[in-house]
């Protein structure tokens, strides 16, 4: 018999306001918040790349000091990376995965809570870092050494909130392991799982091989400032460069984190759209799980200007450029799903379409890095910047914007307005690609990026390029509104809110109810 | 979660609590050993290179992780069982074998739906007999827990009668109708195989 | 209702169509969008590398995006077609594994080639050790005594100041002009040694080719032959700090007995790390005027 203390004080309400969000353990409280918190700071990391534009709208310094725009292009990719795109898919994660496998919650729901109750945590120390005496880190987002121990006071705040933000993309990672793992539906084998349930796995794979490096990494940088080793101090002894190796093998994978969980939503909603199965299901695991091979060991394009010895370069060359190859099938797969298809073209789908066409294209520009001579000329160049925003935005963001309409009805309980989506999709198109496009022929020409300031003869396209940036910008506003309206009302939607939808998310009403399954739904 | 009952002769049932869920272990174990392989061997060259703070992050990052699989992997296996039959209430518990029981009074006994302050769990369901009390449901969900809370109110106590068809009221609701709706009979741990 | 619509986005792809016409104007300097074709050989090797890729992947993106495309307009709901069932072919895909494989290997062959012949620094004729400051460069003639620095010209410096109200294409070269050119001679086979004093930057010279890391306590390797006389201008890659847009640098490419008698000069008055302001920025607005 277990013994209670004898309390006869009955309370059966649930916490209501902040506190029931604040102990919540319910997946789909912690999943909206984390896709919320995502919404926040991509807000708040677009506004700083629009300081960035506004600076670079015409030669000379008009808007910021130098410094403080080195801090602006260093926040802008850490809180995208950190804040928008890892949190939007961690979001997605939680609120999905345990729906497509058939689980009421995910597998540790108290570790859910805390994993994301630590990103506000985090992001409050890293963005309080621009308010102290010295600014925010300048060293870009690499954070590489020496430049990176020239940072003020902010210098070990930024370390331990990238901790922190670490801690909880663990935890999260683990979570969702755990929950693929141990908490599917019987039946559910794991070739049967849905693709996105599969990349996420892969996905937190990767995040649980290469965090410690990270961690690691950047716990070398402040024993290096200010306990007197020097692991990356060329005086002390050690190597700057083999920060940069380090970085890298933990940077590589993480650009397959910010990306897997993307082709697992595409490989999701195409064949929605197109009302007939996914081609090639299997070679699509495959060629996810080669991708995150791959990833372990092209680390070093990143840095082939350093000086790496002639077998190295070769080497890195080689295993980048195949990298290409399950890339590849992965595009081949998603247009022989749209090929004889019976297509329609709601917003979802338009998000879907055109990542397929520019991701494609940032993996073109992807290939042409890879050639080592060519990316002598090619690295730290704008050039660089338009291929990983060509993969990150219209390939990530792009993604998390699909799934956002795909699911919202299934969030909400209501229809989007079709009419705003439609607005959102064309004019993010237009303005992505005003935007990124000529960024392609400011490096051809000669810009390197993470400059304030650049020779009169770029000047058009930058032009052209803040352009863009504003109305990208801009455009992100329809959504939030669009997103507001959805959550407070609109048409109601039924439990397979999409003609062609597949999968056991779709078996339950929408909203999805407090408790999900009741009996064990069937896979077939 | 899922919670089941069956009809045990005329005035009795019976409630089998389980998790929905079906873990392998095997496959559980090579994906864990995979992937342990490949952490601590990153974290072993870069220990070999010079750079040991990599180590002690592999190993604690590890060590969660093996934590988290095993506790929620565990977890699959719980079971809780409540005999409701003539006056007796019989509360079961166990892992794969009946590890505890304990036998009540039905007539004497309360179902107790209660929030808990300052823990995680929002809310505890608990059978409280001449004193003593009994934590049942720890792996459902509240809203499951109510709804076992509403239909254990309904047997148990010393108003209580069920087993009589047509004894769910109207206002039972149709999450316990699902929920509790009558399944094919279930033994402790036959789901585990 | 579904025409309107479909009538709706194509009027949406012929005003993007239009916005790319009218942009083709701007094309036409094609130095402004596209890599440089630069003065040495293996600058060369490079852009024709480039050229190479770059055609590949148009040719693909031509075919998927085609396919893409029909299947877009073709296979529409709208048109009253019924989905296929298919969902996998074996054939097809091991095709379209082996055909990119063929082609990458297509690709690695003059890679390979062009970056054995880039990486062998032997048999110098000269050498240049180049040191990288926060925010300046350092060149010394290694062997004939001459050393010095090498600044952001003084016009473009104080143009570039927050809301110096002084308009940069007012300024010659604006941030591309330096106090101290770094003299070179044509025709010659320079060695490269390069490293940093302070953080890492990154040395880069498009019409070279190349950009090789600055690195504190290490000195990397690399070489040219360049072969035209000429100015050209380049920059620091790598961010080194607050002033990394505002490091230029400069090469004079010269006649090999011009280099002579300039070392000669170097080394009989200007003392090491002098610098002679403000005659490279006159010589920059003839050299404009004329092209």
């Amino acid at each position: 018999m277990t013994a209670t203390t004898q309390d006869h004080a009955h309370h059966a309400e649930e916490p209501t306001g902040f506190k029931r969000w604040l102990v919540t353990t319910n997946h789909k409280d912690i999943g909206s918040m984390y896709l919320l918190f995502s919404l926040a700071m991509f807000l708040v990391g677009g506004a700083m790349a629009l300081v960035i534009r506004a600076e670079l709208f015409q030669p000379g310094l008009q808007v910021v000091d130098p410094y403080f725009f080195n801090q602006m292009t260093t926040m802008h990719a850490l809180v995208m990376i950190f804040g928008a795109v890892m949190p939007a898919f961690t979001g997605l994660a939680n609120w999905m995965i345990p729906l497509m496998v058939g689980a009421p919650d995910m597998a540790l729901p108290r570790m859910n809570n805390w994993s994301f109750w630590l990103l506000p945590f985090g992001f409050a120390i890293l963005l309080s870092t621009l308010f102290m005496p010295g600014g925010g880190p300048a060293g870009g987002w690499t954070m590489y050494p020496p430049l990176m121990l020239q940072t003020g006071t902010a210098f070990p705040f930024v370390i331990f909130a990238i901790h922190v933000l670490g801690i909880s993309s663990i935890m999260g990672s683990i979570n969702v392991i755990a929950t693929i793992l141990n908490m599917r539906a019987p039946g559910m084998t794991l070739m049967k799982m849905p693709l996105f349930v599969w990349t996420w796995l892969i996905t937190a794979y990767l995040m649980i091989a290469v965090m410690p490096v990270l961690a690691g990494a950047i716990t070398m940088l402040l024993t290096d400032q200010y306990f007197g080793t020097s692991f990356f101090s060329a005086a002390g002894g050690g190597d700057p460069v083999l920060y940069q190796h380090i970085f890298w093998f933990f940077g590589h994978p993480e650009v397959y984190i910010l990306i897997l969980p993307a082709f697992g939503i595409i490989s999701t909603i195409i064949p929605a759209f197109a009302r007939k199965p996914l081609f090639g299901y299997s070679s699509m695991v495959y060629a996810t799980a080669s991708i995150a091979f791959l990833s372990f060991i092209v680390w070093a394009h990143h840095m082939f200007t350093v000086g790496m010895p002639l077998a190295g370069q070769l080497f890195f060359m080689y295993a980048t450029m195949l990298i290409a190859v399950p890339t590849g099938v992965k595009v081949f797969n998603w247009v022989a799903t749209m090929w004889r298809g019976a297509m329609t073209f709601e917003t979802p789908m338009l998000f879907a379409l055109a990542f397929v066409f520019l991701f494609t294209i940032g993996g073109f520009s992807g290939l042409m890095l890879a050639i080592a001579p060519a990316d002598f000329q090619y690295h730290d160049t704008y050039f660089v910047v338009a291929h990983f925003h060509y993969v990150l935005v219209t390939g990530a963001v792009f993604a998390i914007l699909a799934a956002a309409y795909y699911w919202m009805p299934k969030w909400t309980g209501h229809m989007y307005n079709e009419r705003l989506g439609q607005w959102h999709f064309w004019l993010s198109t237009i303005f992505v690609n005003v935007l990124f496009f000529p960024q392609h022929f400011l490096g051809l020409a000669g810009m390197p990026r993470r400059i304030p300031d650049y020779s009169v003869q770029f000047a058009d396209w930058n032009m052209v390029s803040s352009i863009g940036g504003f109305g990208f910008g801009f455009a992100q506003l329809i959504f939030v509104w669009l997103l507001y309206k959805c959550i407070r009302g609109g048409q109601k939607a039924e439990a397979r809110a999409w003609e062609g939808a597949e999968g056991l998310e779709w078996e339950v009403p929408s909203p999805a109810p407090h408790h999900t399954f009741d009996t064990p739904p069937v896979i077939r | 979660m899922s919670t089941r009952s069956t009809s045990e002769g005329s005035s009795g049932r019976r409630f089998v609590l389980a998790p929905n869920i079906a873990p392998d272990w095997g496959q559980t174990m090579r994906i864990f050993a995979g992937l342990s392989v490949v952490c601590l061997g990153i974290a072993l060259v870069c220990t070999w290179m010079g750079f040991w703070p990599v180590l002690p992050f592999a190993g604690l990052e590890l060590t969660a992780l093996g934590i988290a699989l095993y506790t929620s992997a565990r977890r699959s296996l719980d079971r809780e069982i409540i005999h409701v039959a003539g006056s007796a209430v019989r509360v079961e518990k166990g892992r794969g074998r009946v590890e505890r029981a304990w036998d009540m009074d039905r007539a004497w006994t309360e179902v107790v739906l209660r929030r808990v302050p300052r823990r995680w769990e929002e809310t505890q369901l608990l059978l409280r007999s001449r004193g003593q009390e009994l934590v049942i449901g720890g792996f459902l969900e509240p809203e499951e827990r109510r709804s076992l809370a509403r239909e254990l109110g309904r047997c148990i106590g010393p108003m209580a009668r069920c087993g009589d068809d047509g004894a769910l009221p109207a206002t039972a609701g149709d999450e316990a109708q699902a929920a509790l709706s009558v399944a094919p009979s279930h033994s402790l741990g036959d789901r585990t195989g | 209702m579904t025409n309107m619509i479909a009538r709706r986005r194509f009027g949406h792809l012929g005003l993007l169509a239009g916005l790319m016409l009218l942009a083709t104007p701007a094309l036409a300097d094609f130095s402004l969008i596209n890599m440089t074709r630069g003065v040495t050989e293996s600058s060369q090797e490079i852009y024709d590398l480039h050229m190479t890729i770059f055609t590949i992947t148009v040719v693909i993106g031509l075919g998927v995006f085609g396919a893409m495309f029909y299947s877009i307009f073709r296979h529409r709901k709208s048109r009253g077609v019924k989905p296929a069932k298919f969902h996998h072919s074996t054939a097809v895909e091991i095709v379209w594994t082996v055909l990119p494989l063929v082609i990458l290997v297509g690709m690695a062959v003059p890679a390979t080639r062009v970056l054995i012949d880039l990486d062998d620094t032997s048999e110098s004729e000269m050498a240049v050790k180049i040191t990288g400051y926060q925010w300046f460069w350092g060149y010394e003639y290694m062997g004939e005594d001459v050393q010095f620095l090498s600044r952001l010209a003084t016009d473009s410096d104080v143009a570039r100041q927050l809301d110096s109200g002084i308009n940069p294409a007012s300024v010659p070269n604006y941030l591309q002009n330096v106090d101290r050119r770094l003299v070179l001679p044509v025709d010659t086979r320079i060695k490269f040694q390069i490293t940093a004093a302070d953080v890492i930057h990154s040395w880069w010279m498009p019409d070279l080719g190349w950009k090789k890391d600055a690195i504190p306590g290490f000195v990397n390797e690399t070489w040219t032959v360049i072969e035209e006389p000429g100015v050209y201008r380049g920059r620091c890659a790598e961010l080194c700090g607050r002033d990394h847009g505002f490091m230029p640098i400069v090469v004079e490419a010269v006649e090999r007995d011009e280099y002579e008698a300039w070392l000669a000069e170097q080394q009989a008055g200007g003392e090491p790390g002098t610098t002679a302001d403000g005659t490279d920025a006159a010589e920059a607005g003839e050299e404009l005027a004329a092209r």
